[in-house]
């Protein structure tokens, strides 16, 4: 978040790098709110919390910049596309899979199954733009290219996230597992980061 | 006895109201989304009552997860209005959703400053420096997103919402750390946030070009 705030908010940037920064500081506030909720009380509610709407955030920024800014570049609606596009639904479908253990536990209460599946909207249609940018044939002058490494790391960032929050339940906040998946999902974010410096640097040159 | 946040809004929103329409067109602007959010700020206290009434949940919970979503959705109200009806404008949202923010935590101050027993200085430099802030940084976070997500159509339903989002994170992460052990951490994180603001803000004044010049 740092490295964006510091790289992505000045005159002249891609407005998709500044969307990429604010999913990543939606997502800390979220990942702090929980922090702070769980350090100062055990009265901790059930179901919705902010904490939630940090997560939700996290998806609706990065589909700001997937469909709100670089589809538009990426896809010109013609048919060389069409494969693409089919493939690309194979992501939503493994994210809707990926709710199925939430949907089925009997241990999830229902307000959390509710807003589990607030969090898997936004994560699915986000997916699905990811994966399609990062498989999509390169037609022009490899903007393409140069943007399919930042789409695959936010495709596991996305994917990583999901399985954070399926196995949160699962695990029963055990610390080693959460400990495991912030590390990672803390790396793939500095790698999102660098990419999209990468990949979108190489359109202005 | 007429319910005290009702006398405090007509104590303090008649004086400006009637000072708004003598002073420069340049100055009432902001002075007009202060009254805004003084107003809104009424409006929020009715429904956050209305809703510890209806909600099951404790008045710690009420605050750490309802108020956040409540305030942070009224508040944006207006910024939201004024964006899409009047103007886009990044200068003009600034100011606008600033001088709302603001409005709503005069208010909201002075009627928790009232009812609190330890009631003195020191609780007030907090609460101007917490909460009033507070509210002024949220507030403000939504109005120049918009301004950047308003730009293009496929932007701004999901940028907004995802700014409203942010910006109840915020609150939410704010009214949990002033109530906690924590509470001088809760104090001084929206002076921590306003700062490295109030730098790119310079900063950017800095490189802008200057009208008329080429």
């Amino acid at each position: 978040m740092i490295y964006g705030l510091k790289h992505f908010f000045k005159k002249g940037k891609p407005l998709c790098l500044q969307s990429v920064t604010m999913a990543m500081a939606s997502h800390a506030l979220g990942s702090v709110y929980h922090l702070c909720q769980t350090l100062t009380n055990e009265n901790i509610v059930e179901g919705f919390t902010p904490a939630y709407l940090g997560r939700i955030g996290f998806f609706l920024f990065i589909l700001t910049a997937s469909y709100g800014q670089l589809d538009r570049i990426v896809d010109d609606g013609s048919s060389k596309m069409r494969k693409a596009r089919i493939l690309a639904l194979i992501a939503p479908l493994l994210a809707a899979l990926l709710y199925i253990p939430n949907a089925v536990a009997p241990f999830v209460p229902i307000s959390t199954k509710v807003v589990y599946a607030l969090v898997w909207i936004p994560a699915i249609l986000c997916v699905y733009f990811n994966l399609k940018h990062a498989i999509i044939p390169d037609l022009d002058f490899g903007f393409i290219k140069a943007i399919k490494p930042y789409n695959v790391f936010v495709l596991l960032l996305s994917f990583s996230e999901l399985l954070c929050l399926t196995a949160w339940d699962y695990c029963e906040y055990d610390s080693i597992p959460l400990a495991v998946t912030a590390i990672v999902f803390g790396a793939l974010c500095l790698c999102t980061m660098f990419s999209a410096r990468k990949g979108v640097g190489k359109w202005t040159i | 006895m007429d319910n005290i946040i009702y006398i405090l809004f007509v104590s303090i929103s008649v004086p400006i109201m009637l000072m708004t329409l003598l002073v420069e067109k340049k100055s009432r602007f902001p002075m007009m989304f202060v009254l805004v959010g003084i107003f809104v700020s009424v409006f929020a206290s009715e429904v956050n009552g209305l809703l510890s009434q209806l909600l099951p949940m404790d008045r710690y919970q009420i605050t750490v997860v309802v108020t956040p979503v409540s305030e942070e959705l009224l508040k944006a109200a207006p910024i939201l209005y004024y964006a899409l009806v009047v103007s886009d404008k990044k200068e003009k949202l600034f100011t606008a959703s600033m001088a709302t923010g603001i409005g709503f935590a005069v208010l909201e101050n002075a009627f928790y400053l009232l009812n609190d027993p330890g009631f003195g200085m020191l609780r007030a430099v907090v609460r101007a420096f917490g909460a009033g802030l507070m509210h002024g940084m949220c507030t403000l976070l939504i109005g120049v997103g918009i301004s950047f997500v308003k730009k293009k159509r496929k932007l701004f339903a999901v940028g907004t919402f995802g700014l409203l989002s942010t910006a109840i994170v915020y609150h939410g992460i704010y009214n949990i750390l002033i109530q906690s052990e924590y509470s001088i951490a809760g104090a001084l994180l929206p002076i921590a946030t306003y700062i490295p603001f109030v730098v790119w803000r310079i900063k950017y004044k800095k490189f802008q070009p200057v009208e008329g010049k080429k």
